[in-house]
């Protein structure tokens, strides 16, 4: 990883947080109409795997899916305006937080259903490879998808087809308010790659470099016919499950100590040490991240709401 | 500039929060993301973030106040030393807001 990606890797995760910090006040004022769902404290996942995506290899995502929207181009402004239903969204408004999709440059979509994207990155990975192409698909889902149904089928087809895909769970510890550990039977959500034959990874998730390693590996399996990978990258969600959650059902002392393994945190301090960057050369990243979410939202604010006689437009026709 | 903070909505089901605290007095001086009060909302009791770096200018409601719609006005955030009307910033508030 050369120094242009180490710093690129860390604006990318300044943009995902000050873009979700920006949504918590949009929600406290009554700006976004449907629940929020934020990804502060795993931005190191988005930014590690997507910043080696091309721009025509595709994504799928969750309730949880700004960031991965960010850390694939979409532009902050597109995003913040479609959670909050202005006519300026990716989705013309009518998608909002849980239907972000942007099919020209890959976000196929945060759906909102658990486990859903599962089975739909593994169909667009079954196209790409009928169309002979080296693109790739990448699924991000939870630890709570890991025990769905679709999870366990689309490992299975995916290894039995070689299919072009990379499966990214984020193991953020919680699914709604069920511990993974009360709810799951392995202890690495990566040891589950053994019962389809393909190869699964356990990895820090809020160790990019940790991320990107292993993404870097998948990837390449991906591109060249040898199949899919499981990547598990465990992390900690910071946030209630929703806004406004208190989230009364967390261990003593977790949030405390997830917060002292911040991912931004921990790649500001590496690349300090190893001369990438100074101290205030970070403060400068952190305002300009800063100031885009502010102008984001002022926009998305200022935005109209579609209007009732466009309703039919870009919404599916049965 | 002077900063209306509202009741916040904090779930999809409240529709109304009580003050249980403010964690700052008028005129002290507030930073963005810190703790600035916590209140009751149909579920829990929560603290809540300031939006805004400044001066808490102006507490409007307190617990005595009880239940307070979401988004009614409930404190204003100014900049070091400007001086305020209060009337005029809630009014003008209420404008942009059509409320």
């Amino acid at each position: 990883m050369d120094n242009a990606m180490k710093v690129r890797l860390l604006e990318t995760m300044l943009n995902i947080r000050k873009a979700e910090l920006q949504l918590a006040i949009l929600y406290k004022n009554g700006k976004v109409p449907c629940a929020a769902h934020l990804y502060e404290g795993q931005e190191a996942i988005a930014a590690g795997v997507c910043a080696q995506l091309r721009v025509d290899d595709c994504l799928t995502s969750t309730h949880r899916g700004h960031g991965h929207c960010i850390a694939k181009g979409m532009p902050m402004k597109e995003m913040i305006a479609e959670v909050c239903a202005r006519k300026t969204g990716c989705c013309g408004g009518k998608g909002g937080t849980m239907h972000l999709f942007k099919p020209d440059i890959g976000v196929m979509g945060t759906i909102g259903i658990v486990g859903a994207g599962i089975p739909v990155a593994t169909g667009i990975a079954l196209a790409m490879k009928m169309q002979k192409t080296d693109r790739v698909a990448v699924s991000f889902f939870g630890d709570g998808a890991a025990n769905n149904g679709a999870f366990h089928e689309s490992l299975n087809l995916a290894s039995v087809w070689k299919l072009p895909v990379i499966f990214v769970c984020e193991n953020n510890r919680y699914a709604t308010s069920v511990a993974v550990w009360r709810s799951t039977s392995v202890e690495k959500i990566g040891d589950r790659a053994a019962s389809y034959s393909i190869p699964g990874v356990t990895v820090d998730g809020n160790c990019v470099d940790e991320v990107y390693a292993a993404t870097e590996a998948a990837l390449s399996r991906a591109r060249t016919g040898q199949g899919p990978t499981l990547i598990e990258a465990v992390t900690y969600r910071v946030r209630g499950h929703y806004e406004g959650d208190d989230a009364a059902y967390r261990k003593q002392g977790e949030l405390t100590e997830a917060r002292e393994h911040d991912p931004i945190e921990y790649w500001k301090q590496k690349l300090i040490e190893d001369g990438v960057l100074r101290e205030e050369d970070f403060a400068a990243l952190a305002a300009k991240a800063e100031a885009e979410a502010e102008e984001a939202a002022a926009f998305a604010v200022d935005s109209p709401f579609p209007a009732p006689e466009e309703a039919l437009i870009l919404t599916a026709q049965i | 500039m002077a900063h209306v903070i509202v009741m916040p909505r904090l779930g999809q089901t409240m529709e109304a929060g009580e003050i249980v605290e403010w964690m700052k007095n008028e005129g002290d001086a507030v930073q963005k993301g810190e703790i600035l009060m916590s209140i009751q909302t149909d579920k829990a009791t929560l603290e809540v973030e300031a939006d805004y770096s400044g001066v808490l200018a102006k507490i409007l409601a307190t617990p005595e106040n009880g239940e307070i719609p979401c988004f009614e006005p409930i404190a204003i955030i100014a900049a070091p030393g400007e001086s305020i009307d209060v009337e005029q910033v809630v009014k003008e508030f209420r404008s942009k807001e059509g409320a």
